[in-house]
């Protein structure tokens, strides 16, 4: 019988956010963070995985604007900037402590991190991080799924294909961009589903995508396999259903493991303990407070104290309880792994853990570690493997026919964080938008020069205006005055274009602003907004 | 919501003792482990009520430099109404005016108010309605929250303008949206028994989080 198989999924992904203005460092900071505790460890994870000879598998969506920024020479030198600006911090608080005592220790271990990760990322990377996943790829040990162009909340827009088709589009062009594989899976952002988005993904080519659990749960019929089995809509596109009992076992409740007392507290750190005049130098203008990465201290207090002060971080501690969670975790899915496949008909089943970039390596600082022990435990183990979605799907023969339910990943599972009281101003300009541009594809569908080029800017902010990102971050409070202005500049960018177009009269020199402002998709045309005849 | 913004950046600027201590003076309590963005968000939440914030700390600014030509248009000087899915039993409907027809109706006197009519169908392809309700919106509302009948197949959303002692006369349409089914009913589910595999799944923990979640929407 054949092994039971573990799916692992990573979805990557950060806001458009591109300045070299200072007073932005807060808003880049995400992505800083981004690249130094999770995909620079995330390659390092899987090098050494390479030399020892495990043979990991796990799929990956990275998508497609954070690999235009990735990829992008100004982020890719702020970035280089960022490091060199935490090094002068770290050697500054290398020498604030006592010589050799355990915080100075911590402090030293974090300066030395932020120089491997400069010297990875420009010496051994050049820059290009991506390049590596991509030889992950086609080595067949990641399994890279296609996204949706600007990260747009698809259910939102079903009745408006040609958005629906653009940010497919434009997703599938971005991944052979950056990617020398052909995707056979599409992520959703959100995991964003309503009925029919199946017909135009598999319009496309693609295969599958992975819905949240009660996409399948509550389908119709209701899948006899559950969620450990894929199954098909009626136009044979296959869905898979997240597992959300494994992502609760590991972050999202405070039972979860990411809240042991032994693992590092994340939400301590200098850039939010230290004095300002300490700390200034390293934030933007307006002095936001952020994080280092300079964190001392472990979630759990002193239990002999009765002030509760905070026990400081031990590092191997932590390490060998995330080694353990793992294993736990990895018992928890092979026994339940074993148990369901008594009663699936061909004997297999298989069940796909979905997470967050952001939890290895931010979230949960010990996190890849976790990552890293699943990997190399699965790859000894004799019930359970870890496999990817193209390859579960290879090995079976009947799926059973369903239709999916309307259904997100979004808290309540549904669309109301993107569309409520906070954010719910931004529809109605977005789906004006995108009505617009469908009209220009129909007045200028043969159009070239600067006419072009204004169609094309036009297409792209408008890209920009559907990303899920504004909305999100104004309802979570998150940057949400910047996530707010970046819409408006979006919308009205593209209706500078559209109104322009109308007048016969275009600024070249605004035009030019913009377009050095937001070089995303370089390659884009507008066309991808045309009626489908 | 820009006041709101920022005071925002004010309070990210202090060290996350200085928001403990903020918080104290406004009697929040701070459980252990609650991180600063949710600090800020309950300091904000409180000065909400108290309204005294900003004038000690700051002064107000307003529009954070946005040049005037950025605001978006209230209108598009259209007659038309959207509507869009929340989740499986609230809708989402926003609808424009045209100049015209507001001051049309603005100088008729018999004219007595808007009022989305939710109309609901038992079949696709099917024009007759099995049953609708009203709600009268005022003048200058362009947006609501609908909730929707779970018993029925599909639904849309009319814009209507309501006269005395004449016929109402409807100014725009919706589309018609199929209404999800599948899931569960609030009322029968606990204790339900559910086959291996869909308990495995976590069949009944979802269920559960869906009753917690929306027994009182859905």
């Amino acid at each position: 019988m054949s092994k039971n198989s573990l799916i692992i999924t990573i979805e990557a992904h950060s806001p458009y956010i591109r300045h070299t203005d200072r007073q932005y460092r807060p808003q880049m900071s995400k992505l800083f963070s981004a690249i130094s505790e999770t995909y620079l460890p995330l390659l390092r994870m899987f090098s050494d995985l390479e030399s020892d000879g495990i043979p990991f598998r796990l799929g990956m969506a990275f998508s497609p604007v954070l690999c235009a920024m990735l990829s992008d020479p100004l982020i890719q030198d702020e970035y280089v900037q960022w490091l060199d600006d935490l090094a002068e911090l770290g050697q500054k608080e290398v020498k604030r402590y006592e010589s050799g005592s355990s915080i100075q220790n911590l402090a030293r271990g974090y300066l030395k991190s932020v120089e491997k990760n400069r010297l990875d990322f420009t010496e051994t990377y050049g820059k290009n991080i991506l390049s590596k996943f991509n030889y992950y790829a086609v080595k067949g040990n990641v399994e890279l799924l296609a996204g949706a162009a600007t990260h747009c909340y698809l259910p939102l827009y079903t009745d408006l294909p040609e958005a629906v088709n653009a940010q497919i589009e434009a997703g599938l062009i971005s991944h052979r961009t950056y990617f020398e594989t052909i995707p056979d899976g599409f992520w959703l952002p959100e995991m964003g589903y309503q009925n029919g988005l199946e017909q135009t993904l598999k319009s496309y080519g693609l295969s599958y995508t992975i819905l949240n659990v009660h996409g399948l749960l509550f389908a119709d019929p209701v899948p006899e396999a559950g969620i450990f089995s894929p199954v098909r809509c009626g136009n044979g596109f296959s869905v898979f259903g997240r597992d959300v009992s494994s992502a609760l076992e590991v972050y999202g409740t405070p039972d979860s493991c990411i809240y042991n007392s032994v693992y590092r507290n994340q939400d301590r750190d200098i850039g939010y303990d230290s004095p300002m005049d300490y700390i200034s130098g390293f934030l933007g203008d307006k002095n936001r407070r952020i994080a280092t990465g300079f964190k001392y201290w472990a979630r759990g207090v002193r239990s002999d104290d009765r002030k509760r002060r905070p026990c400081l971080y031990d590092k191997a501690e932590a390490v060998s309880q995330a080694q353990q969670d793992a294993r736990d975790f990895l018992d928890g899915k092979e026994k339940k792994l074993a148990e369901a496949s008594r009663f699936i008909k061909d004997g297999h089943a298989s069940v796909v853990c979905a997470f967050p970039a952001e939890l290895f390596g931010q979230q949960w600082y010990e996190g890849i570690e976790w990552l890293e022990t699943v990997l190399r435990e699965t790859a000894e183990r004799e019930n359970i493997e870890c496999s990817l979605c193209s390859a579960v799907l290879g090995g079976k023969m009947l799926l059973e026919k369903v239709t999916p339910f309307f259904s997100s990943s979004g808290a309540n599972g549904y669309s109301e964080e993107l569309l409520d009281n906070s954010n719910d101003w931004m529809i109605r300009y977005a789906r004006k938008a995108v009505e617009r541009m469908i009209d220009l594809t129909e007045r200028f569908p043969n159009d070239t020069g600067l006419k072009e080029r204004a169609l094309n800017l036009g297409a792209r902010e408008l890209l920009l205006a559907l990303a899920d990102d504004w909305p999100r971050m104004v309802h979570d409070h998150m940057y949400d005055d910047y996530a707010a202005q970046r819409f408006r500049e979006s919308i009205f960018a593209f209706t500078t274009v559209y109104d322009s177009l109308g007048s016969n009269f275009i600024s070249t020199e605004w035009l030019t602003s913009v377009e050095k402002e937001h070089p995303l998709f370089p390659w884009l045309n507008y066309r991808i907004f045309s009626r489908k005849k | 919501m820009e006041s709101s913004s920022l005071s925002r950046i004010y309070l990210e600027t202090l060290s996350s003792a200085d928001l403990v201590s903020l918080a104290d003076e406004y009697g929040i309590d701070v459980p252990a482990g609650l991180n600063r963005r949710f600090i800020i968000g309950e300091i904000l939440e409180m000065m909400e009520d108290t309204d005294r914030f900003l004038s000690e700390k700051e002064p107000i600014e307003t529009q954070a430099g946005f040049p005037a030509e950025q605001f978006l248009p209230k209108s598009y000087n259209e007659t038309r109404i959207t509507v869009l899915l929340r989740n499986p039993a609230w809708a989402f409907a926003y609808w424009d005016l045209k100049e015209s027809d507001t001051t049309v109706f603005a100088e008729d006197r018999l004219f007595v108010s808007f009022v989305l009519r939710v109309a609901f169908f038992a079949a696709p392809d099917v024009e007759k309605t099995v049953d609708y309700y009203d709600i009268t919106v005022e003048n200058d509302d362009r947006e609501r929250y609908v909730y929707l009948s779970r018993s029925e197949y599909a639904f849309s959303i009319n814009l209507i303008a309501k006269f005395r002692n004449l016929e109402a006369q409807t100014l725009a349409r919706s589309r018609k949206i199929v209404i999800p089914k599948g899931y569960p009913d609030m009322r029968s589910f606990p204790g339900e028994e559910y086959a291996p595999l869909l308990r495995l799944s976590g069949m009944a923990e979802l269920k559960s989080s869906h009753f917690r979640n929306h027994r009182q929407s859905f």
